[in-house]
């Protein structure tokens, strides 16, 4: 495992090109990097309320990124075919998967800082809640953009043209449908007021988006622009 | 009188075997040398599938020159009815067991309904254009339009699913434009796959297989029929039974909304 992950993060090029001739093994291997990667992240997250809370979420998280990437595999590969990219089912799976698996590794990557300013955050307090979140957010953006640049080579590696469609067709598919199943395993680092476990129905009730119109709707109606 | 020749126009660079092509209007593009290398020979209906989204210039080849329709028509026909079906299902699954049933069997009757009834005009106002095209080339022309819709429906579909078992509050809105969005994509790609069969044939072998204005014209009834059955037989209506259908032209039902 040590080596596709060393090979993946310092030479991406040489890892694709080994990773054709044994995809299957590849794949194992970088779904097991990932997977750790996600679980420290996990673990880092659930660290602010930390007991239980902490085993769930260390769980959870690369549950939230197989889970998404599962829903979302057949439109990722009918999208890398139309866009002429004659990828085999295995090779558009090696590709996602070292594209997730750079991403968890980042995050992992930064989960003992995060995991110290979460374990040390005041709580409750909504304000040290606020500060996590964003700093989770930055976390999250730059391990993404690392992601993607695996994901740019590993499309490259397998045709001759432009790549720009479908990595962003790849992103947007994987972001939108991700929002949704975070919505699901939701809370992740977990509410300044207590937390008690994970509730599926909880979790299934309201919708990413309704709920992020709500809240602008009530910023918008608080600010007076909206009656 | 001059017994010397006129010299005979030589055909543009990179012209396949040499035919005349009118080069200012048919430029090589990119994607015309992909599909060039395509190679494909359909096994079987159950393979066809593969040919729409790995192979199309294969495809667009055997379609101009009627080889393997059969076996085109049967998997495209399979396509379109199991993607169309499924897709149903996930239409229904927000109004109840019942209703995943019932959509299951509208949402296929809307869309091959409305592939079948358009097909006498596509064929001949083709005709009338001067398109050299059969009327079984039509058939599986008309054929991979929806199958090639039915495959980015089906790599929607647990996407969509999803969210129909995820969301549960006042999420009929946000349901309803979700769906509407694939279904649009979903059959924009399908009149992108017909669009460029037609251009590749045109730059290839210098030959209409079909007209362009017509095409985009019948793209447009299409769509109209498709939106008129669907307000007709209901696969979105919880409140329907079965064989009940609502006459009325679709636009009002789509302001009622």
């Amino acid at each position: 495992m040590t080596a596709v992950v060393g090979n993946l993060l310092h030479a991406p090029d040489r890892h694709f090109r080994l990773a054709w001739r044994m995809p299957a093994r590849t794949n194992l291997r970088l779904l097991a990097g990932g997977v750790v990667g996600a679980m420290a992240w996990g673990a880092a997250m659930g660290s602010h309320v930390g007991r239980m809370h902490l085993l769930i979420t260390t769980v959870k998280m690369p549950l939230f990124f197989l889970f998404t990437l599962a829903l979302c595999f057949p439109l990722m590969h009918i999208t890398l075919l139309v866009c002429g990219v004659r990828a085999k089912a295995t090779q558009t799976l090696t590709v996602a998967l070292s594209g997730l698996s750079v991403l968890a590794l980042c995050l992992g990557a930064c989960a003992p800082v995060v995991a110290l300013f979460c374990a040390s955050a005041p709580i409750p307090s909504m304000a040290s809640y606020l500060n996590l979140y964003v700093l989770c957010l930055l976390c999250g953006v730059v391990a993404g953009v690392a992601g993607l640049r695996v994901l740019a080579r590993g499309m490259r590696s397998l045709c001759t043209g432009r790549v720009r469609v479908p990595l962003l067709a790849w992103a947007l598919i994987y972001q939108f449908t991700g929002a949704q199943v975070a919505w699901v395993l939701r809370p992740w680092i977990g509410s300044s007021y207590g937390v008690d476990g994970y509730s599926l129905s909880h979790g299934l009730s309201g919708n990413f988006y309704l709920g992020v119109g709500k809240v602008l709707l009530r910023w918008l109606t608080e600010l007076g622009v909206i009656s | 009188m001059s017994t010397q020749l006129d010299p005979v126009p030589q055909p543009a660079e990179g012209t396949p075997y040499g035919q005349t092509v009118e080069p200012e209007r048919w430029v090589p593009r990119p994607w015309f040398k992909r599909w060039e290398d395509d190679e494909f020979t359909p096994r079987g209906p159950l393979n066809v599938g593969a040919g729409l989204l790995r192979a199309q210039g294969a495809v667009a080849r055997d379609l101009f020159s009627d080889r393997n329709l059969n076996t085109y028509i049967a998997g495209c026909g399979l396509i379109m009815v199991f993607a169309s079906l499924l897709y149903g299902a996930i239409l229904g699954s927000v109004g109840g067991a019942g209703q995943v049933a019932y959509a299951a069997i509208k949402f296929p009757v809307v869309i091959v309904g409305a592939c079948g009834i358009c097909l006498p005009s596509f064929y001949v106002f083709q005709a009338l254009t001067g398109a050299r095209l059969s009327l079984k080339q039509a058939v599986a022309s008309v054929l991979m339009l929806g199958a090639a819709a039915g495959l980015i429906l089906l790599g929607c579909a647990p996407i969509a699913w999803f969210f129909s078992v995820s969301t549960t509050e006042d999420a009929g809105a946000f349901l309803g434009l979700m769906h509407a969005v694939i279904i649009a994509l979903s059959t924009t790609f399908g009149f992108h796959f017909i669009t460029r069969t037609h251009r590749y044939v045109a730059w290839k072998h210098g030959e209409r297989l079909f007209d362009g204005r017509v095409l985009a014209l019948w793209f447009v009834l299409l769509v109209l029929v498709a939106a008129q059955m669907a307000s007709y037989l209901g696969p979105l209506d919880t409140d329907r039974g079965m064989l009940e259908t609502r006459r009325g032209f679709f636009l009002s039902a789509l302001f009622e909304v």
